[in-house]
């Protein structure tokens, strides 16, 4: 790990230079040529005579890029009439829609380029997975916790959701973060479960904006989503309410990582192991447009006094 | 158990198979071929066992604040580089990408696919599900983000990203139908979303299929759930079928360094009159 941070240079896809080894040929006997073909979907469609899409070969990767139907999103539900007008737009639509495509396949393989040159942690990934952190972050596209803490592959067990926030604990079943805290904690077994809030968060924001009677209501799930941190809008406003309103969203976004980590705190085995010393709580807060990062500990100690109080 | 204990058990079973083969010598060739393939798997496992306790020591031995302090300073270092950039997202964010994916340590997204900051809107939960449309689910994570990507980001594409070996996926396997033999309070209840994938895999694999094939056959079944799963959001649908909105599964296998996409399409042709 010395020897990677070292090797590390300024560009965050190549987080692991090291000296390159032969990626050797798979010991696994899983072939993927056929077993692609049975995966189609379960709509019964006649496939288009052509294929326009070839499949990739790069260093003895097929990289696939299979459609059901041909892609052609700007097709009109029109009249034959229209198809001799329609059709130099189609050509447009399909090179505008591999555009995006392809700067995944080019990431992806950059990514795989660096990846198999440290063949010990490739091998001892494809066998399991012991991460020390699990990592609690907004779904913002500005916030990839991996990327902004530079954690690398088998690092970090990461739940995103809208507002990087934990319901509190219901004994309600199909609850993401609750499966994902729970299979954490007790098997995954992760030492530090860390909240990662953000600046200019757009959930809070909408939160702050809810008025008391719900009468500007704007979505079908975001507001019964984010109103999971009502408490946390609730004693910003009333504690700070002089303030101007970017001031009290970004005190709001740091209650809100506490709010999360008071409802971790709500699920018996998280409790269980912070009392055993197994598990620390940590909040945090990235800040992108001072490009700054805090963290503070939760003290169970401190929680537990205040329980007693209650 | 004490160490001893362990010990003793092991000589016992060794003597056990040195009479039974004194007795019946016709047997050795058979015992040979299952010691040489116990001798396999128990390597795997001791070089699996040293791989892990390599990244447990290490996460023992360095601060874990530290670290990721460190990690931002490395990380500091790039957003300076890109100031423009950074200026321009600390005001709004555009990504053309949601991206479902994963909870798992091994397959993050933006790194897997080299993505910038910026360029995909990212929700991440175990075996990357997404629970179909329901109006009476008191708060839905996947929804809200669903919602909140499409509507109001709009983005052009949603990736459902699934994985080798995911856990899972693996316990989907494994549960059974009267849920006697449930181990969680939560992880079962989430992954039971994806049931139907359970069963399709055991529809399309042979009886005969190998575990770790059924594996990464259910996976890409799972995706395909949530693929379906998404078209119940009528703001899906409609994105879809004006063809604002591209929806696609992946599969990412670590094991062999594989990434493959698919494509959902939906188009409503126009009625045609008998």
């Amino acid at each position: 790990m010395a020897a990677r941070s070292a090797c590390q240079n300024s560009s965050l896809l190549n987080s692991f230079t090291l000296p390159c080894v032969p990626f050797p040929a798979s010991s696994t006997s899983v072939s993927f040529g056929s077993s692609c073909r049975a995966n189609h979907l379960p709509l019964h469609v006649t496939a288009s005579a052509s294929d326009s899409r070839k499949a990739m070969k790069v260093d003895g990767t097929v990289f696939k890029d299979r459609t059901v139907l041909d892609l052609n999103p700007l097709a009109k539900h029109g009249a034959p009439s229209s198809v001799s007008a329609a059709a130099p737009i189609s050509v447009v639509a399909t090179e505008v829609e591999t555009l995006p495509l392809d700067r995944l396949k080019t990431g992806y393989l950059k990514f795989k380029e660096n990846y198999i040159k440290n063949q010990a942690l490739v091998k001892s990934l494809a066998e399991t997975q012991t991460p020390p952190y699990m990592i609690i972050a907004c779904a913002d596209s500005r916030v990839d916790p991996c990327t902004v803490l530079s954690l690398g592959p088998g690092e970090a067990f990461v739940l995103r959701n809208i507002g990087n926030m934990v319901p509190p604990y219901t004994g309600n079943s199909c609850s993401s973060a609750a499966s994902a805290i729970e299979y954490a904690v007790l098997h995954l077994k992760v030492k530090h479960l860390v909240v990662i809030g953000h600046s200019r968060c757009g959930a809070i924001k909408a939160l702050m904006g809810i008025e008391e009677d719900r009468s500007n209501r704007f979505s079908e799930f975001i507001e019964d989503w984010i109103l999971i941190s009502k408490t946390a809008s609730k004693k910003v406003k009333s504690l700070h309410q002089s303030a101007e309103f970017s001031d009290q969203c970004t005190k709001c976004e740091k209650e809100n990582v506490n709010n999360a980590l008071w409802n971790c705190l709500s699920y018996p085995f998280v409790r269980e192991k912070m009392s055993s010393g197994e598990l620390t709580l940590h909040g945090g807060y990235y800040d992108f447009v001072n490009n700054a990062f805090e963290s503070w500990s939760v003290d169970l100690a401190l929680m537990s006094k205040v329980e007693k109080v209650q | 158990m004490g160490r001893y204990q362990n010990e003793g058990a092991f000589e016992a079973a060794v003597d056990a198979l040195d009479n039974l083969l004194t007795k019946c010598p016709e047997l050795k060739a058979t015992a040979g071929k299952k010691v040489e393939e116990l001798v396999k798997e128990l390597s795997l496992e001791a070089k699996a066992d040293h791989a892990k306790q390599a990244v447990v020591s290490h996460a023992d031995t360095v601060d874990p604040i530290q670290k990721i302090k460190k990690g931002f300073q490395e990380f500091k270092a790039h957003f300076k580089k890109e100031q423009t950039l950074f200026k321009a997202l600390a005001e709004s964010q555009h990504p053309k990408w949601m991206i479902i994916a994963c909870a798992d340590s091994r397959v993050d997204p933006a790194v897997v696919l080299g993505l910038e900051l910026g360029e995909a809107f990212i929700i991440r939960n175990i075996a990357s599900l997404v629970p179909p449309h329901s109006k009476e689910s008191g708060h839905s994570s996947a929804g809200s983000a669903i919602e909140y990507a499409v509507l109001h980001l709009k983005v052009e594409h949603i990736m459902i990203i699934g994985h080798s070996r995911c856990g899972g996926i693996k316990a989907l396997l494994g549960m059974k139908e009267d849920g006697s033999n449930k181990f969680s309070e939560y992880i079962e209840d989430w992954i039971g979303i994806a049931k139907h994938a359970s069963k399709s895999t055991m529809a399309k694999c042979a009886q005969d299929c190998a575990f770790e094939d059924q594996w990464a056959c259910c996976v890409k079944e799972a995706v395909n759930v949530s693929l379906w799963n998404c078209m119940s959001y009528p703001f899906v649908k409609e994105g879809v079928q004006q063809g604002t909105l591209a929806l696609h599964g992946a599969f990412f296998d670590f094991v062999n360094g594989a990434f493959e996409r698919w494509a959902i399409n939906y188009k409503l042709e126009e009625a045609e009159k008998f």
